[in-house]
C-alpha cells in the first residue's frame, strides 16, 4: 500500500502528475526525474539579497546530485542491477523493473500486467497465501508494486537487518509465484471492482478516456487495469504466459537503494539470480508500430455526476523517439503551467479566476508522448478555460519566452529534481524508470539538459508539436453516468 | 496495484492519525516520500523557546542538499463557530497572496524564481505553512517566509477571488464520492461538536467571511505562543536561529486563542445511518466509531487497533472483504487522532447490492475484536509494521520537520516521535482489546449510494 506522506494529502482537483493508472511512464519527465543535478558547465547567478521588484532575477543553485554515486552492473544472464549505497538512514529499497506494462499486452487480454501484479504476492510453490506479506510487515517493511503502460515494478522497503530475507522473497514471487486457480477468482473480483471504483472517479475516468483518444491506433490506448470485459476472460494460462513471456532477466531491472554495501550486494545479487534464465525472443515480442500526431482536433465529453468541469488538453508528440524534445518540452510546460507564476495559473486561476485549478507537464512514452494542461473549473466558464489554454500554448510557440522566465523553470525543475529524490525509494523509481527509459546514467544529466534548452528550442518544438488545431480536448461535465453498467 | 488506497482526503491512515483531517494546499508542492527518522541522536535537535512564546525546533543533516521549514499555528474548526465555518481555511489560503511589502505576483515570483515551494494550508486542528528549499537558497527564501508570518495584508480583489475558489473547491471536493462520504460521515458523527464542519466550511459562510474576520483570525492566531517553527535538512544552525530570532522574536506576545465552545449534551445532531444518492457505478461506505485524542493514554492501542483492523493487507477487513470475499477492491480503516475527540473509521467501495453485507461485516468484524480481542501474531506483526513505517514516514525532510512540529505542538513534546515506537512496543493483548471495548460502540455510517441524484 502506497503510505502517504504525511503532509497535505492532495485533493484530486489540483492538479497532478497522473500517477494511476499510468504510473511513472505518464508521471512525464519532470516527475520522473527528480534530482540533485550535476550543475557543471551551469551559469549560477547569486544576487545578495532579492529585491521584491518587478523582475526577480532567478538563482539557480548548484548542488551534488542525490543520485550519484551508484553502481551497474548487467550480469551475465542479462539482469541488469543497479545498488546505491544511502547509509543515513538503516532501511532498504528494493524494486524489480519489468519492462513491460498494458502495452505489452495482446488486445483480448487488455489489464493482464496489472492482473498478474495482483497475483504476484499471492503465494509461491514454498509461500502460502500471504505468507510474504506477513513476513515482510512483521520485520517492519512495507511491499507493493504497480502498473503503468510501459513497465510493471515490485518493490519492498525494509529495514536494513531484513533486506536479505525480503530480497529472497521478492526473488521467488518473481521466479516462481504459482496463481493458484482460487486466488485467481477471487483477485479477478478485486480487480474488476477497482476499474469499477475508477469509473466514479472524475479525474480517473478523465485522463483513462484522453489517453484513449490521444493515443488511437497505439496499443497505449487502452486502459492498463483494462476493461470489465477482458478481465473477466483472462485466464490463469495468460499468466503463465506472461511470466513466460516478459519475466526474464534480460527484461527486468533490479534496483537496491540503502545501507547496503555495493560490493557485497552486488555480490550476494549475483548468486541468487544465478538460476534465471535469459530469453533471446524477448524483444521480437513486443509490439512494434508507429504513432502518427493527429492532425485535427479531438473532442470528447464524458457525462458523468460532477458539480464542476474537468478538463484535459494534450498535445502529441513522438515521446522518447525524440528525446531531447521532452526536454525541451519539460521547461515549456513549466512555463506554460507549474507553479504560482506560470503564465497558465496567473492569467486563468490569478487574474480572472476562471479556473479553480490549471497546470501543465508532459508524458514521454517510448513512441509517444504529449504536452498536458489540466483545468478544474465551474461549468459556465468551460469555453472560455479551453480557448484560454489553447491560446496560451500558441503564444510560446510563437515565441516571447523571456529569459527570466526560462531561468525559473530551469531553476523550478532542478530544485524539484532534488525534492523528489531524498528518500530511498524515490530514488530506486527514479533510476530503474531512467533504465528502462534510456539509461539509469541519464539521471545524472537530466539538470544538465534542462539548463541546455533555449528560448529558441522552446518556439521551435512546441510550434512543431503544440499545435491548437491538432490537440485532444476530453471533458468531465455534469450528465448522466453514462458508464453504468457497461461491462 | 496491491492496496491502492491512496485517498486524496485521507491519505491511507498516516495523516489521519497524525496530522487529523484534510489540508487545502494551495499551491502545489514538490511530492516527497515517506522515511525514516535518523540514526542521531536526540541531543541533535536544538529547541529554544523565546521569549514571546514562540518555540523553534531545528535539526541539522549534512546528507541533504535541502531544507524544509514547517510552521504550525494552532486554528481550525476547533476554534470556528458553526458561523464562521471555513474561516481558517480561507485564512490560509489568502495567507500568500501579499504582505505590506509584496504582492501575490511578487511572492511567487521570488519564491519559485529560487526553485522554492510554499504553501499554506488548513487542517482540522492546526494550520501549516510550508517552505522547502534547496540550502543555498533558504536564507532569501526565508525572507518570504517570515514575511507573511507577520506581515500578511489580505488585499481585498484577492481574499473575494480566494473566497469564491474555495466555494468551487467544496462543489469539486463532492464530486469525489469517497471525499463526500467522509463529509457526511464526520456531519453525522460529530453532530454538533465543532468537528462537524469540513475545514473548507460552506458556501453560505464563507460567503459572510469579510477582510475584517480574516485579518482578525490572522492576528489572533499568528502569535508566538501558538505557534512552532521547525527546521530540518542542510542549513546554518546558528544563522538560522539568529534570523529567527530577530525577525520573529519582535512579534508581539499575544493571548492564545480560544476553542469555540461545544455545545453541551446536544447530541440531536447526531446520527447513526447517512446516507446520500449519487450517478455513480459503486456503492462508497464509511462505518466509524469514537476514538481516543492524540494525547489519550489509549493513542498507542487505538493505532495498533487501527492497523489489525484495516492498515494493511493483513487486516481484519482486507481478508474479510477483499481477500475471503471479493466484496471490495478499496478497502482500509484510519485514525484520526485528533487533539479533540477523534474517530476510527472503515471505509470501502463496493457494489450496491453488497451494500448492506458489506456494512454489517464490517460492524461485526469490529465488535468481534471488542469481544475476543486479537492474537498474538497479529498483534506483534501490527506493532512491528508501525514501527517500521513510523520510521519509513520520516525520511524525507518535510515530513519530518511536520512531525516534530506536530508533536510539540500538540503538547506532547518533539521527543514524542522517539517515544512513539516505545509506546507501540508495550501495547498488549489486553490493551488492544479494551479498547475496543471502550470506544468501538457507537457507530456511525455514511453511503453515498447509486441512485439518481438529488438536487
Amino acid at each position: 500500500m502506497r503510505r502517504r506522506r504525511l503532509r497535505s494529502p492532495r485533493l484530486r482537483i489540483v492538479p497532478q502528475r497522473p500517477s494511476e493508472p499510468y504510473g511513472f511512464a505518464m508521471k512525464g519527465w519532470r516527475g520522473l526525474f527528480p534530482a540533485g543535478a550535476l550543475m557543471t558547465g551551469l551559469l549560477s547567478t547569486v544576487l545578495g539579497g532579492l529585491v521584491p521588484a518587478v523582475t526577480a532575477i532567478p538563482v539557480i543553485p548548484e548542488m551534488p546530485s542525490a543520485l550519484e554515486p551508484f553502481v551497474k552492473k548487467r550480469l551475465d544472464n542479462g539482469l541488469t542491477v543497479i545498488v546505491k549505497e544511502a547509509r543515513a538512514v538503516p532501511i532498504v529499497a528494493i524494486y524489480f523493473f519489468v519492462n513491460a506494462g498494458s502495452a505489452s499486452e495482446q488486445p483480448g487480454v487488455g489489464g493482464l500486467s496489472h492482473f498478474y501484479e495482483h497475483m504476484f504476492f499471492k503465494g509461491t510453490s514454498r509461500s502460502g497465501v500471504g505468507e510474504m506479506d506477513r513476513l515482510i510487515k512483521g520485520m517492519g517493511g512495507a511491499l507493493n508494486a504497480f502498473t503503468t503502460i510501459e513497465h510493471t515494478a515490485y518493490h519492498v522497503i525494509v529495514p536494513s537487518e531484513g533486506t536479505w530475507t525480503a530480497f529472497e522473497l521478492l526473488l521467488e514471487a518473481f521466479a516462481d509465484s504459482i496463481f493458484d486457480a482460487g486466488e485467481l477468482e477471487k483477485e479477478r473480483r478485486v480487480v474488476l471492482e477497482e476499474i469499477g471504483r475508477k469509473d466514479d472517479m472524475p479525474q480517473d475516468r478523465l485522463r483513462t478516456e484522453f489517453v484513449s483518444v490521444l493515443l488511437r491506433g497505439t496499443p497505449y490506448e487502452r486502459p492498463v487495469l483494462g476493461t470489465k470485459e477482458t478481465v473477466s476472460g483472462i485466464k490463469r494460462e495468460d499468466m503463465l504466459d506472461f511470466r513466460k513471456h516478459f519475466c526474464a532477466p534480460n527484461n527486468t531491472t533490479l534496483v537496491m537503494v540503502g545501507d547496503v554495501s555495493t560490493e557485497t550486494a552486488i555480490a550476494k545479487i549475483e548468486a541468487a539470480t544465478r538460476g534465471l534464465l535469459p530469453d533471446p525472443g524477448i524483444e521480437a515480442r513486443k509490439p512494434r508500430f508507429e504513432f502518427v500526431p493527429q492532425q485535427d482536433m479531438r473532442e470528447l465529453e464524458i457525462p458523468m455526476d460532477v458539480q464542476q468541469a474537468y478538463i484535459l488538453v494534450g498535445f502529441p508528440n513522438l515521446g522518447r523517439r525524440r528525446i531531447e524534445d521532452l526536454y525541451v518540452l519539460d521547461v515549456a510546460s513549466t512555463v506554460l503551467g507549474e507553479g504560482r507564476s506560470s503564465r497558465l495559473v496567473q492569467r486563468l486561476r490569478e487574474r480572472e479566476g476562471i479556473a479553480i485549478s490549471v497546470g501543465a507537464w508532459i508524458e514521454g512514452l517510448r513512441e509517444a508522448g504529449c504536452l498536458s494542461v489540466e483545468a478544474v473549473c465551474a461549468p459556465g466558464n468551460v469555453k472560455r478555460v479551453t480557448s484560454e489554454v489553447l491560446e496560451e500554448v500558441g503564444k510560446l510557440a510563437g515565441g516571447g519566452i523571456t529569459e527570466e522566465e526560462l531561468a525559473r523553470a530551469k531553476t523550478m525543475l532542478a530544485s524539484d529534481f532534488a525534492f523528489a529524490n531524498e528518500t530511498v525509494s524515490a530514488m530506486a523509481r527514479t533510476l530503474g524508470a531512467f533504465e528502462m527509459a534510456t539509461r539509469a546514467e541519464d539521471a545524472l544529466a537530466y539538470v544538465r539538459k534542462i539548463n541546455a534548452v533555449t528560448a529558441e528550442d522552446v518556439k521551435r518544438v512546441t510550434r512543431e508539436t503544440c499545435r491548437p488545431k491538432a490537440c485532444t480536448i476530453v471533458r468531465v461535465v455534469a450528465g448522466r453516468n453514462a458508464s453504468k453498467g457497461k461491462p | 496495484m496491491l492496496r491502492k488506497g491512496s485517498l486524496d482526503i485521507l491519505a491511507s491512515g498516516e495523516l489521519c492519525k497524525m496530522v487529523a483531517g484534510r489540508f487545502v494546499t494551495v499551491m502545489v508542492l514538490a511530492s516527497g516520500s515517506l522515511g525514516t527518522v535518523p540514526a542521531q541522536a536526540a541531543s541533535d535537535l536544538h529547541r529554544e523557546v523565546l521569549p514571546n512564546g514562540l518555540t523553534i525546533l531545528a535539526r541539522q543533516s549534512a546528507s541533504t542538499g535541502i531544507v524544509a521549514v514547517e510552521v504550525l499555528i494552532r486554528m481550525g474548526p476547533r476554534f470556528e463557530s458553526d458561523a464562521e465555518a471555513g474561516l481558517s481555511a480561507l485564512t490560509q489560503n489568502c495567507l500568500l497572496k501579499g504582505t505590506r511589502t509584496r504582492s501575490a505576483t511578487q511572492i511567487s515570483l521570488e519564491i519559485e524564481s529560487l526553485g522554492a515551494r510554499i504553501a499554506a494550508s488548513s487542517g482540522s486542528d492546526h494550520g501549516l505553512v510550508s517552505l522547502l528549499a534547496t540550502s543555498a537558497v533558504l536564507d532569501r527564501a526565508l525572507e518570504v517566509l517570515f514575511d507573511v508570518l507577520t506581515d500578511a495584508s489580505f488585499p481585498e480583489a484577492e481574499l473575494a477571488l480566494e473566497r469564491t475558489l474555495l466555494i468551487e473547491e467544496i462543489k469539486a471536493r463532492r464530486d469525489d464520492p469517497l471525499s463526500s462520504a467522509f463529509e457526511l460521515f464526520q456531519e453525522a458523527f460529530y453532530g454538533a461538536h465543532p468537528y462537524h464542519k469540513p475545514r473548507s466550511g460552506y458556501e453560505n459562510t464563507l460567503n459572510k467571511l469579510d477582510r475584517e474576520r480574516v485579518v482578525k483570525c490572522y492576528e489572533s492566531f499568528y502569535v508566538p505562543g501558538n505557534m512552532v517553527i521547525t527546521a530540518v535538512g542542510n542549513f546554518d544552525l546558528y544563522g538560522f536561529l539568529k534570523k529567527v530570532r530577530e525577525r520573529l522574536g519582535t512579534l508581539e506576545k499575544r493571548p492564545l486563542p480560544s476553542e469555540t465552545a461545544v455545545p453541551a449534551g446536544d447530541d440531536s445532531r447526531k446520527k447513526s445511518e447517512v446516507k446520500a444518492s449519487r450517478d455513480v457505478d459503486r456503492a462508497w461506505l464509511v462505518v466509524g466509531y469514537p476514538a481516543p485524542s492524540l494525547s489519550s493514554p489509549d493513542y498507542p492501542a487505538v493505532e495498533v487497533l487501527d492497523c489489525i483492523i484495516g492498515g494493511s493487507m493483513h487486516s481484519h477487513l482486507f481478508i474479510e472483504l477483499r481477500e475471503r470475499q471479493g466484496l471490495a477492491y478499496q478497502v482500509g480503516s484510519l485514525y484520526a487522532a485528533r487533539t479533540g475527540p477523534g474517530f476510527l473509521a472503515a471505509y470501502a467501495a463496493t457494489d450496491r447490492r453488497q451494500f448492506e453485507t458489506v456494512r454489517d461485516k464490517i460492524r461485526s468484524s469490529l465488535s468481534g475484536i471488542a469481544e475476543n480481542g486479537v492474537n498474538e501474531d497479529e498483534l506483534e506483526r501490527a506493532k512491528q509494521y508501525l514501527k517500521g513505517t513510523f520510521v519509513m514516514k520520516q525520511e524525507g525532510t518535510s515530513a519530518q520537520a511536520e512531525m516534530l512540529g506536530l508533536f510539540e505542538l500538540e503538547g506532547l513534546g518533539w521527543q514524542f516521535v522517539e517515544r512513539y515506537p516505545q509506546l507501540v512496543s508495550s501495547v498488549t493483548r489486553d490493551n488492544v482489546k479494551t479498547a475496543a471495548r471502550k470506544y468501538l460502540n457507537r457507530h456511525t455510517v455514511a453511503a453515498v449510494l447509486p441512485g439518481v441524484a438529488k438536487e
